[in-house]
C-alpha cells in the first residue's frame, strides 16, 4: 500500500489552551458527524473526515505523470487544546479496469486515488517529496490551508496567539508491507519550515500510517518552537529576568505536550524507535528543555542574590 | 500483542453508530404534487390500481430471491407539504390509505416532504436536507486538484464541466470562444445535468424538489445519522390525526404491523413525467460521501443474510417509470 500525506501543524489562534467542550466546537466541520476525543495520556481531538474531489495528473520521480482520480480524506486534529493540525491524505491504488468510472464508485472507497495506468509507487513516493513547496502533488497543501484556515476562524476562537510559532509542514509518503531487512525511515529538515518523511514499513493499516505521520509533524513542530523560542530568549546576553520571560510561554504552554508515540499502534512505534536513534528528537528535546529549567533556577537564584545584596538576609536555600 | 501489553479505551474516541432495524425493500406508490393531492378518491383509486401489479411483481421478485425466507417489505408515500400546503391530514391520509386498500395495496408509512426541510428530534437537530449537503463531495472534472474550494455557494451541482461562456466577464475585450460543456463519466457522448439544490426566493433557503428527494431516499436507505443517531425514527400515527401538516410527524407509521421503512434496496414506482426530478436525484447521490461506518454496518447486515451489497450507494436505488393515470404539477425543479 502507498500513502501519500502532507500535515501543517500551528498553534490555535486563542490565548488559552482550548477545553475538551471548545475543542469540540471548533472541529465539528461536517454537520451531524462527531468530534473524536481522548484525554488520555493527553488531550487529543479529531475532526470528522472532509473529501475533496481530484482528477489530475501525479507526479512521477522520472518526470512522467499518471492520471490519478478520487478522494483526499483531511482532517484537523488538536492537541493539549493548543496544537492545531491540518491533514490531508491519499492511498493511492490502481484502478482495476484502466479509466475513469463514474464518481459514485469513488465515494464509494474515499481517501482512495485511483491511479488510471501502472502504479510506480517509489517513483510516486518520491516524487511526491520532492515537488515545491507551494505546489504538492495533488495540491494536498491547499486543503490543509482550508482546513487550518476553518478551525482558526471559527467564532468560538479569540484570535490570539500567546506567543509566535510558525506553521511547518510535513510532507510524507509511505509504502507497508515491505519485509523487516527492508524497513527505511528518512526524516529530513527542509528550509521554509518544510520537512519530509519517508517511510518504507512492514504491514501497517493506513489509519495507523497516518497517526504516527502526525505525531511525528506534531513533535518536529513542538521542538521546532521550542528552538525558536530559546533562541529568541538571547541567553547569555540578556538580563536572567528578560530572559526569563522570553521563555515563559514555552513553559506554560508547550513543554507538558512532548509525549511521542502516546497514542500509536505497535504496528507503527518502530517508526519513533528509528526517529529516536537518528536524528533523536526526544533527546535534543530534553537538552533544551533542561536549558529552559537552568535558566529559570539560575534566574531565581540571581534574583535571590540580588534582594539579599538589597539588604535582606538570604539563606541557602532562597528562602529570607 | 505480546502478553505484557495492556490495552486502553476511551469511550468517546470511538463512535457509535444507532442501528436502524431494515426492510428487505422499501416501495415508494407514487409521489404526489399538490394539485393531485387535492384529488377525489376515484383519482387515486385509479393510482393504485395502476400499480398495484407493479408492486406485487417487486414482492414476488424478492420472494424469489430470498428462497423461501419471507422478503420484508415496506410501503411509503411522500407527500408535498412543502411548496404548497395540502388538504388537511384527518382528510388526505385516511383517503390515501382506502384508496390503496382499494387496489389491494397498504400504505405502511406516510412522510411530510417538509420533514426532509425541517430539523429533526437528532441531537444536532440538523434538517435530513442538511445533513445530505454535508456530505456532497463534487465530481471533479478532469484537471482538479485539491486546490480547486468546495461546493461554492451557488445551490447549483452538476456531473461534469460547465460551458466556459457563461461565465464570461462584460469587459472582455476577446470573446471567449464557446466550448460545450462535458459530462465527467460520459461515454462518447455527453449527458450533461445542472441542478438547482436551493434558491433564496423567500428569502429563507428554499430546498429544491431534487435535493429533498435525494434527502427522502437516503432515509429509505437508512444511510443518514445525525452524531450516529437515527435522523428520522417513524412515529405512530396520532388519533385525531391533526388539521395541520406541521404537527404532524415528519414521519408516520400508519400500518402498525408494518415492516421496518429503512431498507437495503428502494424501488419507487413512479409516473414517467417523473423522470428528471429523479435524474437530478441521482446525480445527486452519486456525489454524497455517506458516512463509510454506516456503510459497512448495513453491509455487513446483508451479508449475514446471504444478500450481495451493492458496489455503489446508487446501486441500491430502483425505479419503475410507468403509466400511474394522469400526473398534474409534476416536472423539474
Amino acid at each position: 500500500m502507498l500513502v501519500l500525506g502532507e500535515v501543517q501543524t500551528a498553534m490555535l489562534m486563542h490565548a488559552e489552551a482550548a477545553s475538551p467542550p471548545l475543542a469540540e466546537q471548533v472541529l465539528a466541520l461536517v454537520c451531524g458527524e462527531r468530534v473524536r476525543t481522548s484525554h488520555r495520556p493527553i488531550g487529543y481531538a479529531a475532526s470528522p473526515e472532509t473529501y475533496t474531489g481530484v482528477d489530475c495528473p501525479i507526479p512521477l520521480r522520472s518526470g512522467g505523470t499518471l492520471r490519478g482520480v478520487g478522494t483526499l480524506a483531511g482532517r484537523g486534529t488538536l492537541t493539549g487544546g493548543r496544537v492545531l493540525q491540518g491533514s490531508v491524505t491519499a492511498r493511492i491504488t490502481r484502478s482495476p479496469d484502466g479509466r475513469r468510472r463514474p464518481w459514485s464508485h469513488y465515494l464509494s472507497h474515499p481517501g482512495v486515488v485511483e491511479t488510471i495506468g501502472r502504479v510506480d509507487p517509489a517513483g510516486i513516493a518520491e516524487a511526491h517529496l520532492l515537488t515545491e513547496p507551494a505546489s504538492s502533488t495533488l495540491e494536498m497543501g491547499a486543503v490543509c490551508r482550508r482546513l487550518l484556515v476553518r478551525v482558526q476562524q471559527s467564532p468560538h476562537l479569540n484570535q490570539k496567539s500567546p506567543f509566535v510559532a510558525h506553521r511547518t509542514t510535513l510532507r510524507w509518503a509511505a509504502e507497508t508491507g515491505t519485509g523487516p531487512d527492508d524497513e527505511r525511515v528518512r526524516f529530513t529538515v527542509e528550509d521554509d519550515g518544510v520537512r519530509t518523511l519517508r517511510l518504507v514499513i512492514g504491514a501497517a493499516e493506513a489509519c495507523d500510517v497516518i497517526a504516527v505521520c502526525e505525531d511525528v509533524a506534531l513533535h518536529d513542530w513542538l521542538l521546532t518552537v521550542l528552538l525558536a523560542t530559546v533562541e529568541r530568549s538571547r541567553i547569555g546576553a540578556g538580563e536572567p529576568a528578560g530572559v526569563v520571560d522570553r521563555l515563559r510561554p514555552a513553559v506554560d504552554h508547550i513543554l507538558h505536550l512532548w509525549m511521542p508515540a502516546a497514542r500509536l499502534n505497535r504496528d507503527v512505534m518502530g517508526v519513533w524507535e528509528r526517529l529516536e536513534r537518528r536524528p533523536g528528537l526526544s533527546r535534543q528535546w530534553d537538552n533544551e528543555v533542561r536549558r529552559v529549567r537552568d535558566q529559570i533556577a539560575t534566574a531565581a537564584v540571581l534574583l535571590n542574590l540580588r534582594r539579599a545584596g538589597e539588604g535582606g538576609v538570604a539563606t541557602l536555600d532562597g528562602s529570607r | 500483542m505480546t502478553a505484557a501489553d495492556a490495552e486502553f479505551q476511551e469511550a468517546s474516541a470511538h463512535r457509535r453508530i444507532e442501528a436502524e432495524p431494515l426492510s428487505h425493500l422499501s416501495v415508494e406508490l407514487g409521489h404526489f404534487y399538490h394539485r393531485d393531492l387535492a384529488s377525489s378518491f376515484d383519482f387515486f383509486a385509479g393510482h393504485y390500481r395502476r400499480i398495484s401489479r407493479w408492486a406485487a411483481t417487486a414482492r414476488a421478485d424478492w420472494a424469489e430471491r430470498l428462497a423461501g425466507r419471507r422478503p420484508r417489505i415496506s410501503t411509503c408515500v411522500l407527500i408535498d407539504d412543502y411548496f404548497q400546503t395540502p388538504a388537511r391530514p384527518a382528510e388526505l391520509v385516511p383517503k390515501l390509505v382506502r384508496a390503496a386498500r382499494s387496489a389491494g395495496l397498504e400504505i405502511d408509512y406516510v412522510a411530510r416532504e417538509s420533514g426532509c426541510a425541517d430539523r429533526t428530534t437528532g441531537p444536532g437537530r440538523w434538517s435530513p436536507a442538511e445533513l445530505v449537503e454535508a456530505r456532497l463531495v463534487e465530481d471533479p472534472p478532469p484537471g482538479t486538484t485539491g486546490a480547486r474550494p468546495p461546493a461554492t455557494q451557488t445551490g447549483w451541482l452538476c456531473n461534469g464541466r460547465r460551458s466556459p461562456t457563461a461565465h464570461q466577464p462584460a469587459a472582455m475585450k476577446a470573446p471567449v470562444p464557446w466550448r460545450p460543456p462535458a459530462e465527467n463519466a460520459a461515454i462518447n457522448h455527453s449527458i450533461f445535468v445542472d441542478i438547482q439544490l436551493w434558491d433564496r426566493e423567500t428569502g429563507d433557503r428554499r430546498w429544491s424538489c431534487a435535493m429533498l428527494a435525494a434527502a427522502w431516499q437516503l432515509l429509505r436507505l437508512g444511510m443518514l445519522r445525525d452524531r450516529g443517531a437515527r435522523a428520522v425514527v417513524p412515529q405512530p400515527l396520532p388519533d385525531p390525526l391533526p388539521d395541520a401538516w406541521d404537527r404532524l410527524p415528519a414521519l408516520i407509521q400508519v400500518n402498525p404491523a408494518a415492516d421496518p421503512f429503512t431498507a437495503y434496496r428502494t424501488l419507487s414506482i413512479v409516473a414517467p413525467p417523473l423522470l428528471p426530478t429523479e435524474h437530478a436525484v441521482r446525480t445527486i447521490l452519486e456525489q454524497v460521501a455517506v458516512d463509510p461506518d454506516v456503510r459497512s454496518q448495513i453491509e455487513a447486515r446483508e451479508r449475514g443474510e446471504t444478500i450481495d451489497p451493492p458496489a455503489e450507494l446508487v446501486n441500491r436505488i430502483g425505479y419503475l417509470f410507468v403509466d400511474t393515470g394522469v400526473v398534474r404539477g409534476a416536472g423539474s425543479g
